[in-house]
């Protein structure tokens, strides 16, 4: 009996030694989330609760929360310093938290004094991060994370930290050469996320911490993604990643990317080494060859590739946006692809648009799952957001099937039905059980010859998805900000 | 037939100038989110070298999926394929020219645009300065004037000469 007991305890350790293999992150189902989420009131939340999201992800301005100048006397790892600021953070996390979502905060900038270095203004106009110290940025991790532990001045717990934004882009990381011209930004980010890391698991070993989105594409001001993420992890090659001789590790439970594209869904950057949407297996094999190397030290074996950013500008408002009616179909195949390419979260970048303030469209992001109002409560949804609420896509497959995915709305186990507009009428195809996170597909067997003709959508509880046309739609070139 | 020859060497020197010239100057920058702007790479090399010196990789080539891809897509895809074969970014637009804080290189901090923490600033607050983020290769920019008044004055001479044949004859 006792050989027994020990037996199944044996079996029962293994299994949970599987699943945290496996990557826990990435368990049941596909949840979504909103990024740059800056409002802190409660109609907000609920907006981004009501897009079927469950993550909600916000800047922390360290540049803001922290001093401009730095206090000869100040505990800057005491999250109740006085110097520090956090008002309007304590609000957001909490109206977040009670709004039912699961809120990621991302360190953002930095104060001048933490900087080691001074920008090029000519290239560095938004005064970004500027080799920040890495113990400075470590100190303010650790009062982050202390801060919101779940037993601070009975502030929410907080769970999902990530430490800066686009490391390989100059508008958010400085510098990203050196005079030579030599890449620098990897090796810097490296130190630096090392250290954020360190600090936020110190205070709780279950905190999850990511490392950066990277920007898609090099350009003047930019490392191409893949370069940037190969110098980090310490990698070479492009078809097989392989370890370098130089030992170094980087630590993240997470590795992000926003793969904004130049054109639609499926769209690959020109560059062998820029990353867009349809580029993210490129990425996916590189993490894995890193994994598999030890490159990467963080809490699962196979370390899950999340996308925290994603979306194109509307038209209307931006003239040079994408055109409604052909986002609608984008923004339900953006959340597929990702899906596909096998990303564990995939956010919209973001809940409103922004406000024009007398700049061009171009200079704005009009990107957002509501048109921006004089006041939150004055937003209206734009029709893409109930494409990101439902994700759903179909596919003629072969001559006589349709493939059908999508993920319904409330994340929840089911029968999903589905239904194709032809002749005047929606007919009723095969219905599809959707798992327990609410993921559904399915090949459906149509009547040869017709599966290229009509719309198809999914109806879970009530819920109708934007309908999917069969028609195959040529991809075209498109500015992600219009 | 010598006018004739003057002003087409005029307007072969203007062609060559522009696309020798151009390709080395940084896209205009508006604003911060054109930094999001995918660039035609080279079908050459030029741009963003594979990471740590492995030199096996192709060095910013065009992707060769990519360059099928496009042969695929008709005169659109072959357009864009001539385009990345002249357009490329030059070397030192990615190693040599001066990018983003090159280290060492630090100079003042720019005017902090601080964004009130309310406001997304991935572009408010800094567009308007962004245009002067344009550079342009010092190298570069006075060969293309001279060229470009080089090959003015030369259709400007040919033009006069040929207005003085017509009053002539």
């Amino acid at each position: 009996m006792r050989r027994l007991l020990s037996l199944t305890f044996v079996f029962l350790a293994m299994l949970v030694g599987v699943a945290q293999h496996a990557g826990v992150a990435s368990a049941a189902g596909y949840p979504t989330g909103v990024s740059y989420v800056s409002d802190n009131d409660p109609t907000t939340f609920s907006r981004v609760a009501g897009a079927g999201a469950t993550m909600v992800h916000s800047w922390v301005r360290w540049d803001q929360i922290a001093p401009a100048v730095e206090p000869e006397s100040w505990n800057p790892r005491n999250p109740v310093d006085p110097n520090y600021n956090w008002s309007a953070l304590d609000t957001w996390v909490t109206n977040a938290v009670a709004a039912g979502l699961t809120p990621m905060l991302q360190v953002y900038y930095s104060p001048d004094w933490a900087d080691r270095c001074v920008t090029n203004p000519p290239i560095t106009i938004t005064d970004p991060p500027c080799d920040p110290d890495p113990a400075a940025m470590a100190d303010f991790g650790r009062a982050l994370a202390k801060r919101y532990d779940g037993n601070t001045l009975g502030l929410p717990k907080v769970r999902y930290f990530q430490g800066q934004n686009e490391p390989n882009l100059g508008l958010f990381f400085g510098p990203q050469r050196n005079a030579r011209g030599v890449p620098v930004s990897p090796r810097l980010y490296r130190t630096l996320l090392n250290r954020f890391y360190e600090a936020v698991k110190s205070v709780d070993s279950r905190n999850i911490v990511i490392s950066a989105g990277l920007a898609p594409n090099p350009n003047h001001w930019a490392l191409a993604p893949l370069d940037f993420a190969r110098r980090l992890f310490c990698m070479v090659g492009r078809a097989k990643p392989k370890p370098t001789r130089a030992k170094c590790t980087v630590k993240a439970d997470i590795v992000d990317m926003h793969p904004y594209t130049s054109g639609g869904p499926t769209h690959k950057a020109l560059n062998l080494d820029g990353i867009q949407l349809g580029d993210l297996g490129k990425l996916k094999k590189l993490v894995a060859a890193a994994d598999r190397a030890h490159r990467i030290k963080g809490m699962y074996a196979r370390t899950p590739l999340w996308v925290t950013e994603m979306s194109w500008d509307s038209n209307r408002p931006d003239p040079g946006g994408v055109p409604m009616n052909l986002l609608r179909r984008w923004t339900s195949q953006a959340v597929y692809q990702a899906w596909k390419a096998k990303v564990a979260r995939f956010f919209w970048y973001s809940l409103r648009d922004q406000s024009p303030n007398g700049l061009p469209w171009s200079a704005t992001t009009q990107s957002g799952l509501y048109f921006r109002g004089d006041t939150v409560e004055q937003d209206r949804a734009k029709p893409i957001l109930q494409a990101f609420r439902f994700p759903f896509v179909a596919f003629g497959k072969g001559k006589k099937a349709i493939f059908v995915w999508g993920r319904n709305p409330q994340a929840q186990r089911g029968w999903v039905s589905i239904q194709r507009f032809r002749h005047g009428r929606w007919q009723k195809l095969k219905p599809v059980m959707a798992d327990s996170g609410g993921l559904f597909r399915r090949v459906i067997r149509v009547p040869a010859g017709s599966n290229r003709a009509g719309t198809v959508r999914a109806v879970f509880r009530g819920q109708v998805s934007v309908p999917f046309s069969l028609k195959a739609v040529k991809d075209r070139p498109a500015r992600p900000f219009g | 037939m010598r006018i004739r020859n003057t002003a087409k060497a005029a307007l072969a020197l203007f062609i060559c100038a522009t696309v020798v010239v151009l390709p080395a100057v940084p896209a205009q920058a508006n604003s911060a989110l054109d930094q999001y702007v995918e660039e035609v790479p080279s079908t050459g090399g030029g741009q963003n070298g594979d990471g740590n010196g492995d030199g096996k990789d192709q060095k910013g080539k065009l992707d060769p999926e990519r360059t099928k891809e496009l042969t695929g897509e008709g005169k659109t895809g072959e357009a864009l394929l001539a385009l990345a074969a002249i357009s490329g970014p030059s070397d030192g637009g990615s190693t040599g020219g001066p990018t983003a804080g090159d280290e060492g290189n630090g100079t003042a901090k720019a005017g902090g645009a601080s964004a009130d923490a309310g406001k997304l600033d991935r572009s408010t607050g800094i567009s308007n300065s962004l245009g002067s983020a344009t550079e342009v290769s010092g190298l570069n920019l006075p060969l293309f004037i001279f060229v470009i008044l080089l090959a003015a004055a030369m259709g400007a001479t040919a033009w006069y000469r040929r207005a003085r044949g017509g009053r002539h004859s």
